[in-house]
């Protein structure tokens, strides 16, 4: 089943659900997503932040 | 606790809002409609203009001047000492609670700065909602502007702006340029490039050595394993070299050693100069052999360079391609809502700008293109070998043009004319290894005739086995590149296939999301319409599946069906359509912000129709009506609005303020406006608070001079309202003496004669005890008894224009003008 928005669930919550579908893909990498979204959406940190968290996920599952 | 309403306002210093030292202080009523008017220029819009800046940090319409005209400089009221503003927002929690009071300061160059609770910008951001403020121009757009553009603002009506920006953030992490920029993919091609070049040339002399060596085909072996136990014993059979070899690896053998017993056993110096000769005589066939390039191969490199350089042409410098860059973020932004407008010099013009930019950066995206595949032929044809031919020819202290080009392929790229330079050192190169060659086989053969052809044949497959062993190391380094590219290039791939796979679920959820709240929202859109216009006008929302776009349309026009909102409506029923669907949105996904400002949104609209709209927001739409719906408050300067909530205004469900003022003195709510700040500035006195009485004193003081000009009718020049307002106090005296001048030379003049004598006594006292020192700054004068006797002088300066009506009776008139009662 694809992700939703469940409209009873406030945006914190959705985005957490929205991560935990990704785990279905990638887990290390959607634990990833899951710390450092909501940072980049507050503008605390910038996408090369996250790309280089996310490479360093996959080289930490790759080991 | 599900929301904030707001309880209070005060605001100094803003826009047309002076009020220095006496803050304008809305005290709202979270449980009515609120409706605030004012005559024209009075300040009302700044309120809307203030609660703006407090909670989005800035002010469209200022925003909006050119440049030239610095629009942030007018956010703090021009006509304010100090040249700085605030306003202070108090909250009440929906649910019941204690308030909360945030205050925004505004700096002389626009600058915000909040102070409050902890919480204090949060707060301010959760309250940024697309429905709190809105006013004539937000409707006009919405119906106005493209489809793509309404469906994005419709997102935030719609409570899924936090979704929309997720969404956009995910689609960002994928997006592919800057994707592989940050990972340098273009720099792991090239090494993988570099790589499989270096593979295959030294594949091919370990090759031709391994023959050399073995007398056999190095295809003729499964495994490397083999073919080095095959190399190995070529050596170990020789007698004399058996020693060398013994308990070692193929890798491990000394050739040096392996030559110093050739010569040993041999003893002559000629010996050792034949070695020196086949591993300088194969090491130039090496090079040789490596260049397998043809003419052919430069042309096809040629071209490459002049399209390149043609496209380089047909764009401008790095410096403008860092503005396009910049350009197209603004303009694909969702703030920039017309694509039209140019960001740079704020024209608007007839065709997208947007467009413009996209087709200017994919020209300089053609060059990148051009410079990526002439990078890639250098590297593909393993032209990286003419450096080792360049090396190889030269003799020292010579120049290597070939190198030095060679070594800024990748970020300088090659023209035309140096791929010309580098084939014609090519050849230079080539005759002069070919002549050296032939020099170097000459004395070969010359010595082999003198030296025992044993010892000759040893010593060749000695240089052979060494060339063989560097060019099996020299594929293991290559290997090991290639494999430690392919796995990093393996691991950004499935990096971005999954940011790829994110964005397209969550952009799925999002539309979907949309789509489902959309349906919610038009029939109560529907209602609001109805309830306004009263006519068979039904408007309709349409959202293409998985498009960001929204269209607005008509269902039904009269007996029409299906037709163009934006062809048939009159403004009023547009800006009907417009406010019913904000309404709407925010009734059902209001979020925090429980509050909303609307500002003139009802010029449009006939008696009949403000009454209708007045009606929809008291009693489907705004609380108590609508038990838990949003606290309205309305803002109008309409005469026959003002009457409605006059009207309205006696009821316990609405709660109306009358403004009035100037915006170089204050705003203030009717009621005893000037009273407040005489009894503001009386009561500081009599606390001994000398400053902040004489604060507001001046604006006591320029009030009642104005009033009396007004309600008097004194003529005064031209040039009043824009002279330097730090004057105004004085024009105003001046115009009052002149006029007072002027009607009793006419014999004219209404004042009896103790009022003319008053009005001296009185402007001696307010000019001596309180002018002729705020006029030098010399505020350490006043007393607190002085400038309680100039307030006294200010009131008796004005009575000295009133008549007692009817006599005896106490009741004080100005007078209509200075000749008549």
């Amino acid at each position: 089943m694809p992700f939703d928005i469940n409209d009873t669930l406030t945006f914190e919550e959705n985005l957490a659900a929205f991560v935990k579908s990704l785990e279905a893909d990638d887990a290390k990498l959607a634990a990833v997503l899951a710390q450092k979204l909501p940072e980049l959406l507050k503008g605390n940190i910038e996408p090369s932040d996250i790309w280089d968290a996310l490479e360093v996920g996959s080289q930490e599952q790759a080991s | 606790m599900s929301g904030w309403l707001l309880q209070s306002i005060e605001i100094e210093g803003l826009r047309g809002i002076n009020n220095e030292g006496a803050p304008l202080m809305l005290r709202l009523k979270s449980d009515c409609v609120t409706s605030i008017s004012a005559q024209n220029g009075v300040g009302k819009s700044s309120i809307f203009d203030a609660i703006n800046f407090a909670i989005r940090g800035v002010i469209p319409k200022l925003d909006g001047l050119p440049a030239s005209e610095n629009g942030r400089s007018y956010y703090v009221n021009r006509f304010h000492s100090v040249g700085a503003g605030h306003v202070t927002l108090t909250l009440i929690p929906e649910g019941g609670g204690d308030p909360v009071a945030i205050r925004v300061d505004c700096a002389a160059d626009g600058t915000r700065t909040v102070s409050g609770p902890p919480n204090a910008e949060a707060l301010l951001r959760d309250l940024d909602r697309e429905f709190v403020l809105l006013d004539n121009k937000t409707f006009q757009s919405f119906i106005d502007t493209k489809d793509l553009d309404r469906g994005r603002s419709f997102a935030g009506l719609l409570g899924l702006k936090k979704y929309s920006d997720l969404r956009q953030s995910l689609q960002a992490l994928g997006r592919t340029q800057p994707f592989n920029n940050h990972f340098g993919t273009s720099v792991l091609e090239s090494r993988r490039r570099t790589g499989t070049a270096s593979l295959q040339t030294a594949q091919r002399n370990a090759q031709t050595s391994f023959e050399v060596l073995t007398q056999r085909k190095l295809t003729d072996f499964q495994t490397h394993a083999e073919a080095q136990i095959a190399a190995y014993s070529s050596l170990e059979q020789i007698a004399i070299l058996k020693r060398q070899c013994t308990g070692k690896a193929f890798g491990e053998i000394d050739f040096d050693a392996c030559l110093e017993e050739i010569k040993k056993a041999e003893g002559g110096e000629e010996k050792d100069r034949l070695a020196k000769i086949i591993r300088e005589q194969e090491a130039i066939e090496a090079v040789l052999n490596a260049d397998s390039l043809t003419d052919a191969d430069r042309d096809a490199l040629r071209d490459i360079a002049v399209r390149r350089e043609e496209a380089l042409g047909r764009v401008g410098s790095a410096l403008l391609h860092e503005h396009l860059i910049v350009a197209e973020r603004v303009l694909s932004d969702e703030s920039w809502s017309n694509k039209n407008l140019c960001p740079t010099c704020e024209t608007e013009n007839e065709k997208s700008v947007f467009d413009k930019v996209t087709r200017n950066l994919s020209a300089y995206q053609a060059v990148h293109d051009l410079g990526a595949e002439l990078a890639s032929g250098w590297s593909d044809r393993n032209c990286d070998c003419l450096t080792d031919l360049e090396d190889a020819a030269v003799e020292e202290g010579e120049s290597c043009p070939i190198g030095e080009i060679a070594s800024r392929v990748d970020e300088d790229f090659l023209t035309a004319a140096q791929i010309d330079a580098i084939w014609t050192h090519r050849a230079t190169c080539r005759g002069k290894l070919d002549t050296r060659l032939k020099a170097l086989r000459d004395e070969r053969s010359e010595l082999e005739k003198k030296l025992p052809p044993s010892y000759v044949e040893v010593t060749r497959r000695v240089e052979a086995a060494r060339r063989l062993s560097e060019a099996w190391k020299n594929a293991a380094t290559a290997e090991a590149e290639i494999a430690a590219v392919t796995a990093r290039k393996a691991r950004i791939d499935k990096i971005k296939r999954f940011l790829d796979g994110a964005a397209a679920a969550f952009a799925g959820a999002e539309s979907r999301a949309a789509t489902r709240r959309l349906a919610a929202v038009t029939p109560i859109c529907k209602s609001f319409f109805g309830g306004i216009v009263h006519a068979p006008v039904e408007p309709s929302l349409i959202k293409p599946s998985g498009s960001e776009s929204l269209a607005i349309a008509l269902a039904k026009f009269w007996s029409l069906q299906d037709v163009s909102a934006q062809a048939l409506l009159s403004e009023s029923f547009r800006n009907a359509f417009a406010v019913s669907v904000y309404l709407a949105a925010a009734q059902l996904y209001g979020g925090d912000a429980k509050f909303i400002i609307l500002d003139d949104v009802t010029s449009s609209f006939d008696a009949g129709h403000q009454f209708h709209i007045m009606e929809s927001i008291r009693t489907k739409f705004a609380r108590p009506g609508q038990a838990g719906g949003p606290q309205v408050v309305i803002l109008s300067h309409d005469t026959l609005l003002e009457k409605l909530f006059n009207k309205n205004g006696n009821e316990p469900d609405w709660q109306h303020i009358r403004l009035e003022g100037t915006a170089q003195t204050a705003v203030l709510q009717q009621t005893g406006a000037a009273n407040r700040v005489r009894d503001a500035a009386v009561t500081h006195l009599n606390a001994g608070q000398v400053e902040d009485g004489a604060l507001r004193l001046r604006p006591y003081l320029e009030y009642k001079l104005l009033e009396i000009i007004g309600k008097v009718a004194i003529p005064v020049p031209v040039d009043f309202a824009m002279d330097d307002n730090k004057k105004q106090v004085q024009n105003c005296i001046a115009a009052i003496q002149a006029a007072v001048t002027l009607h009793k030379a006419a014999n004219r003049l209404i004042l009896t004669p103790q009022q003319e004598t008053g009005l001296q006594t009185h402007m001696a006292t307010i000019t001596g005890n309180f002018l002729s020192h705020y006029a030098t700054g010399s505020t350490q004068a006043f007393s607190a008894p002085s400038l309680l006797g100039v307030i006294a002088a200010i009131d008796a300066y004005a009575e000295c224009f009133m008549y007692e009506d009817p006599p005896g009776s106490g009741n004080k008139r100005y007078y209509r003008s200075l000749a008549q009662r």
